[in-house]
């Protein structure tokens, strides 16, 4: 059955597309935390501060090489030493191959307790289906650049994080707009740090100005995407503070 | 790298318009599953191939192999040429035994650019002839592969793999 599995998966990302966008090479990431890797997982955590309060899960976006979202997953560490970042590898560079991997990283880490979850475009949604499949796992959902395939988490009781950039060609601001009817009630939010209390059972809204989509991680362009009009920094900047405080909130 | 795939289109070419000897195709789907990355044991699922192998008689027994294979690993989608060599022997009325050597070179499929990719592996299998003309089989062995490049990205670029490989083999002409 998992000889099936794969090769059907093969067949799929060949008709799919194949090629992965890849990262910033790792020698000019400047990571400052600990940083480890597997076949299937790369993991992120502060060298200084072994105690692990929340673990986060996160998927990868659709054909883009996992290493590429290191830079801003290292500064959120060092902004929250307590935060653990586990970064799936999936099959093909593709999270509806892999939805079900994150659970494997949840099983592994008992110790931490807090769990969210979350991810990039095609990752954030495998994310959302991560949750339907585990409802009760996780506390809060990240979606960056990207939205639900369907209602399934509409009366979910955990707390959303909705992180999208004006200029995304891809996850337009329109797409944001049309599945917000498939999240929790929804709360635009007007600054980094304005939630309203409980986040629980909300879906908050972070609109980042002039950001792109493939700025949300280091891979280079991508096609279809608009033109920023902020650098990466400045963009992973406000992506890291809004998902800081948002931990911080649930 | 360039040489190695004319080399073996050229063999395959060869091996195509030799009538002299016995001719096969073969079609494989392969599971990849893991034994170390790079020096750290570390098990489970790697990815899976699908492939395609043409093969031409050396001697009784052996015979040298070319082909294609497409397979998903740890770091993505690779295409790589496959050339090596196949020993194989009847020990039952219809069951033969085999072991190879294969050789892979071709491609990670990043972009903006690909990266070149190998992988080695030596396999053992039995195999089962339907008719005169066509035999199933499953093989199993080891399988070391290396996306140099890929290091710069990442901290594991090779891996040693268990592959269990299943294929369908047809006698073009003797």
């Amino acid at each position: 059955m998992k000889h099936l599995k794969y090769n059907v998966i093969l067949l799929l990302s060949l008709i799919l597309g194949a090629c992965s966008s890849i990262s910033e090479p790792l020698a000019n990431q400047n990571l400052q935390n600990m940083l480890f890797e597997t076949a299937d997982y790369i993991v992120l955590e502060s060298k200084t501060n072994t105690a692990r309060t929340t673990g986060f899960v996160y998927y990868p976006g659709g054909l883009v090489d996992p290493h590429a979202y290191l830079q801003w997953q290292d500064k959120l560490v060092t902004l929250n030493p307590g935060l653990k970042i586990v970064t799936v590898k999936m099959p093909s560079n593709l999270a509806v191959f892999g939805i079900d991997k994150g659970m494997t990283v949840v099983k592994a880490n008992p110790a931490i307790s807090n769990w969210i979850t979350g991810g990039h475009s095609l990752g954030g949604a495998m994310a959302a289906e991560l949750i339907n499949k585990n409802q009760t796992t996780f506390k809060g959902l990240v979606f960056i650049a990207s939205y639900p395939a369907s209602d399934i988490l509409k009366n979910w009781s955990g707390g959303v994080l909705s992180v999208h950039a004006s200029r995304d060609g891809l996850s337009t601001i329109a797409k944001i707009e049309k599945y917000k009817a498939d999240l929790p009630s929804a709360t635009v939010m007007n600054g980094m740090n304005n939630f309203t209390l409980p986040v629980s059972g909300r879906t908050h809204y972070y609109e980042i100005m002039g950001g792109n989509h493939a700025q949300f991680g280091n891979y280079g362009l991508q096609a279809g995407d608009s033109t920023a009009t902020i650098s990466v920094t400045v963009q992973q900047n406000q992506l890291i503070q809004v998902i800081n405080n948002f931990i911080d909130k649930l | 790298m360039r040489k190695l795939v004319v080399l073996s289109v050229a063999v395959f070419v060869f091996g195509l318009t030799s009538t002299l000897k016995a001719q096969q195709v073969s079609i494989y789907l392969n599971s990849l599953n893991g034994i170390l990355a790079e020096s750290n044991f570390d098990g489970g699922s790697r990815g899976g191939s699908l492939g395609v192998n043409y093969s031409n008689t050396l001697t009784n027994d052996l015979k040298w192999l070319g082909g294609a294979e497409l397979n998903t690993v740890s770091w993505g989608n690779n295409v790589v040429a496959n050339l090596g060599l196949i020993y194989t022997k009847e020990f039952a009325a219809k069951w033969s035994w085999s072991v190879s050597g294969l050789t892979q070179q071709g491609v990670a499929l990043f972009k903006p650019n690909a990266f070149y990719t190998f992988s080695l592996s030596a396999l053992g299998g039995i195999e089962f002839r339907i008719n005169e003309k066509s035999s199933i089989g499953l093989s199993t062995g080891l399988r070391y592969y290396n996306c140099p490049e890929y290091s710069k990205y990442s901290l594991i670029s090779s891996y040693f793999d268990f592959p269990v490989e299943l294929f369908y083999r047809i006698t073009l002409k003797k």
